[in-house]
């Protein structure tokens, strides 16, 4: 093989959609579930003592971050599954190509 | 008379006061942070699952690279749900110390407030019997009381507000994974010409930077296709060849076509050099006059071929100007 790895082309096939799915969930997350759980956290929730401490906000920059975190996490997902996909129509690429090229020597 | 209890009880109230949180929404907080957390530590599994399932099926050079990139993407979950849990026992500790300093501090309220009103009762009974210099003893007595009540509030507060910072300072130090870094754009002076050669003459690109990546994957032609490659003068691949030519330009593409839909979409008849065309599984440049740059697939080299945007069994996704930020 060309491209030099081998692969079971269903159990490839079907990874996308599944990693895509878990993509689409931490996008989710980092996009509206955690913004919805911690960026919406009344500021006066902890008190007068934790606004003067720094603590409020203390908790609305870790909830930032772990909004950001979130995200980048949902990215990198994403492209595994792109990756996956691309893996796959390389696959089916250089078979074909390689079976055209049997074809026209035969 | 009773207001000579309660002035001065007023410091003992005024840390009170700082003390008083909303316990129903610092709960939420708390609740929500172990929710996140937990959410997080679910995908981290499902993803390991599913990762392990399709490299049980997959060996060589490309299996290898995914198996590295999904560890990468697993130990960024495990962290950023560790990072989650540890934040929602911050959280815990300075609820439980702020509670603790309310409870102990409206105690310490309740207390002077009966004593000082009994001083005070008793004072009055004996001003009713006739001893009227009882009254100034009292609210000397009642004074110092307060003065007492107070210090022993501050303290309470001091307890808290430690608490506090030392929670402040844990929760600032807690250090989620790196957000991948966004793609630097650059400003560059527009109408760029680029002369393409093969009886195609010279185009004008919006920018310098698209310029600079139509000329380097130019510069490529001849170059075989090997998958995975993104070494000029060696090998490339198709998404390879792009983000390679852009990477000269000083702009930041991933190396998988589908993740280079980077920058601003435009439409054919917008389309100008430099522009990518893009599809699930491929990438080509646009280069101007009808015509892209490409490294098509195995067996072939980089190439300048006629524009296209339809390939069987890989759906089109449209076309990006990467030197264009959004």
């Amino acid at each position: 093989m060309a491209s030099g790895f081998t692969v079971r082309d269903e159990a490839l096939g079907a990874y996308p959609a599944t990693v895509h799915a878990i993509a689409a969930d931490l996008g989710g997350f980092g996009h509206r579930q955690l913004p919805t759980l911690l960026a919406g956290l009344p500021k006066d929730a902890f008190g007068g003592l934790a606004h003067d401490t720094g603590f409020t906000a203390a908790v609305t920059r870790f909830s930032d971050r772990a909004i950001d975190a979130a995200h980048g996490i949902g990215t990198g997902v994403h492209e595994l599954a792109v990756g996956v996909e691309q893996a796959r129509a390389h696959y089916r690429a250089t078979e074909q190509h390689v079976t055209d090229r049997l074809a026209a020597r035969a | 008379m009773t207001s000579l209890v309660e002035r001065y009880a007023d410091p003992i109230r005024t840390r009170l006061h700082q003390l008083t949180d909303r316990a129903d929404l610092a709960h939420r907080t708390q609740a929500e942070l172990r929710t996140a957390a937990t959410t997080v530590a679910d995908q981290r599994d499902q993803l390991k699952s599913r990762s392990a399932e399709v490299t049980a099926h997959w060996q060589g050079k490309a299996a290898e690279h995914f198996d590295h990139q999904s560890a990468t993407v697993l130990g960024k979950l495990t962290t950023t749900a560790e990072t989650l849990a540890a934040g929602y026992v911050e959280v815990q500790r300075a609820l439980a110390a702020v509670s603790t300093g309310h409870t102990t501090i409206q105690r310490l309220l309740d207390q002077y407030t009966a004593q000082g009103n009994q001083i005070l009762s008793a004072a009055l009974k004996l001003v009713d019997a006739g001893q009227h210099g009882a009254l100034i003893g009292a609210a000397a007595e009642i004074s110092k009381l307060a003065g007492q009540y107070t210090a022993d509030a501050d303290t309470a507060y001091r307890t808290a507000h430690a608490a506090l910072t030392s929670a402040t300072t844990n929760l600032t130090a807690l250090e989620f994974p790196a957000a991948p870094k966004k793609p630097h754009h650059h400003h560059h002076p527009a109408n760029v010409q680029v002369h393409i050669g093969q009886g195609l003459g010279a185009v004008t690109a919006p920018n310098a930077a698209a310029a600079t990546a139509v000329r380097a994957a130019l510069s490529q032609l001849g170059v075989p296709y090997v998958w995975g490659g993104e070494s000029p003068g060696h090998a490339f691949d198709c998404s390879g060849l792009t983000a390679w030519a852009y990477g000269r330009a000083g702009i930041s593409l991933p190396h998988f076509a589908s993740s280079q839909r980077i920058g601003k979409k435009v439409s054919e008849k917008d389309l100008a050099p430099g522009d990518l065309v893009i599809f699930s599984g491929h990438v080509t440049m646009y280069l101007g006059n009808g015509h892209v740059v490409a490294a098509p697939h195995t067996g072939t080299d980089v190439q300048i071929e006629p524009l296209f945007t339809s390939i069987p069994g890989d759906p089109f996704l449209g076309f990006y100007r990467p030197s264009v930020r959004t």
